[in-house]
């Protein structure tokens, strides 16, 4: 007797996870973007990052599916950074190294230029902020952080930032 | 004498200076003319020192800050209270200068870019009656639809006036009693009209065709369980394969001649000596594909509809290939299911029931 392929009820979370993809691939790929700067590793980041949600699909709520898949991309992104020793310390940085003899085009150019200056830490926390929009309580969950250290990150960060664009506007 | 009159002596230290001033009037003299003069004092708000401001510490889980940048901050954030950012204010009215570092503070919130990712279609899935994933699924299911199409209608020795639409449908009638049917010869390709459209692309030309297959013909069982009573018989749809062979020409054309410069014939199916049941088919896709032996995954009794299955499977190779598949039906005025007709690319195959 014949044997025939079985047909299994359809899964709601498949379209669910499609609007995932439609929805945050673009916040994911741009966040990545902006800390390794590298469009195909950032494109490989996104694509593995999905492909976890995808194994886990009926498992992760479609509530919970960006942080999560925040938390993935963040982790992962680490773990290429670690491999590949990118990170950048800028307590060891002068501060007359921060001057630049570049002409700017505007204050998100400089302040960018700036991010990429910050421990890898301040950075992805100030860029899940302002990106995202998250709470120090959601950036606690992807970085694997509590409230508080968040909270003094991204102090650290906002008063570097403001000290690099004053130097420069002193210096212009 | 200071500390007489500032009232730090003894008793006995008193009446020792005393003792000594009746023996040094002089210094009594001087003594006297000091107590009468005024000592110039300082006025205790005269000197303010400026920067104190710029001088204090906040702390916050043990990690100190300067409160000025502490305020200015958490006023960006949105964590200062109504009570920080009066004081904030306060601070800004009494030094001017440090306004304009409020001013810079406010300028290092980050815009997000408009990066897009580029190939969202390649992260997504998609699902036909509860399969996952894969792409060869879907191809190789809906090659397999093809042949379980051209097979239908089911052959039938007993009755041949059954209407093959009641099949398709299949729901409880006296079909066909598999263990008395004694012949077997395929009806593959009867009151089947195949075109086959010759697609062009540049200088190779593509011409899909189907032939016949073998003729041993399966029976599969379209009813998980048997019915009962008077009509205790199976409904089956006998199925047998069919060799689909896609011809690809690359011609060089010069005038009105061409010139066969290269052929190059690929069979849809396995090549195989003897035929390829549609599991057998279906397996050996998913198991070449992915790697996974598919066996488990097959089982014997299925509620197959063929008709939506094979809608699915046209459907599906429609997406995965990337031509358009029209697919038609024409029903008689009993409702009865008589012609399918599917349009593709390749092929325009009609069928009449």
């Amino acid at each position: 007797m014949l044997s025939v392929l079985v047909l299994i009820c359809y899964k709601m979370d498949t379209k669910e996870y499609n609007q995932c993809v439609d929805l945050y691939s673009d916040n994911v790929y741009r966040f990545i973007l902006k800390n390794i700067r590298d469009e195909n590793k950032a494109q490989d980041i996104v694509q593995d990052s999905f492909e976890k949600l995808w194994v886990k699909v009926g498992d992760v709520s479609f509530e919970k599916s960006k942080s999560y898949l925040f938390s993935i991309a963040y982790h992962t992104m680490i773990d290429l950074i670690r491999r590949e020793k990118r990170i950048v310390n800028i307590e060891a940085t002068p501060v007359e190294e921060l001057s630049h003899n570049e002409h700017y085009s505007d204050i998100n150019d400089i302040l960018h230029r700036a991010v990429q200056q910050l421990p890898e830490i301040q950075r992805n926390v100030v860029l899940l902020r302002d990106y995202e929009g998250y709470s120090y309580e959601e950036i606690g969950e992807i970085t694997g952080l509590n409230d508080s250290q968040v909270k003094v990150y991204i102090y650290r960060a906002r008063i570097f930032l403001k000290s690099y664009i004053g130097h420069l506007e002193a210096v212009i | 004498m200071t500390a007489f009159s500032e009232g730090q002596l003894s008793e006995w230290e008193s009446d020792e200076l005393f003792a000594f001033l009746e023996n040094n009037a002089d210094l009594l003299d001087d003594y006297l003319l000091r107590e009468r003069s005024e000592l110039p004092t300082l006025s205790k708000n005269s000197v303010v020192f400026e920067g104190k401001e710029a001088l204090r510490k906040t702390v916050f889980e043990n990690e100190f800050f300067d409160e000025f940048s502490w305020l200015c901050v958490a006023r960006l954030e949105g964590d200062a209270s109504s009570s920080e950012l009066k004081y904030l204010k306060t601070i800004c009215e009494a030094r001017p200068g440090l306004s304009a570092d409020l001013v810079l503070f406010e300028k290092v919130k980050l815009n997000p870019g408009a990066e897009t990712y580029p190939n969202k279609r390649s992260l997504k899935h998609y699902a036909f009656f509860g399969t996952t994933s894969f792409r060869w699924y879907y191809a190789a299911a809906s090659v397999a639809a093809l042949m379980l199409l051209f097979t239908v209608p089911v052959w039938n020795v007993f009755q041949p006036q059954m209407e093959t639409a009641q099949l398709l449908t299949a729901t409880g009638r006296n079909l066909v009693n598999i263990k008395s049917s004694k012949s077997t010869s395929s009806p593959i390709l009867r009151d089947v009209a195949i075109s086959n459209k010759v697609a062009s692309i540049h200088n190779v030309s593509v011409v899909a065709s189907l032939t016949d297959g073998k003729n041993n013909a399966e029976p599969i069982k379209l009813n998980d369980k048997p019915q009962t009573g008077e009509n205790n018989t199976e409904e089956v749809a006998l199925l047998s394969p069919i060799l689909a062979r896609v011809e690809v020409k690359i011609q060089h054309v010069s005038g009105s001649d061409s010139v066969v410069m290269n052929k190059k014939i690929v069979d849809a199916n396995v090549a195989r000596s003897d035929y390829q049941t549609v599991s057998e088919f279906l397996t050996q896709k998913i198991s070449a594909a992915t790697g996974v032996d598919q066996q488990e995954g097959v089982k014997q009794n299925s509620k197959a509809r063929i008709w939506e299955y094979a809608q699915a499977g046209i459907s599906g190779l429609a997406k995965v290939f990337g031509f358009p598949v029209k697919v038609d039906r024409t029903y008689d005025p009993n409702g009865n299911l008589r012609k399918i007709t599917i349009d593709t690319k390749l092929l325009a195959i009609s069928k009449t029931l």
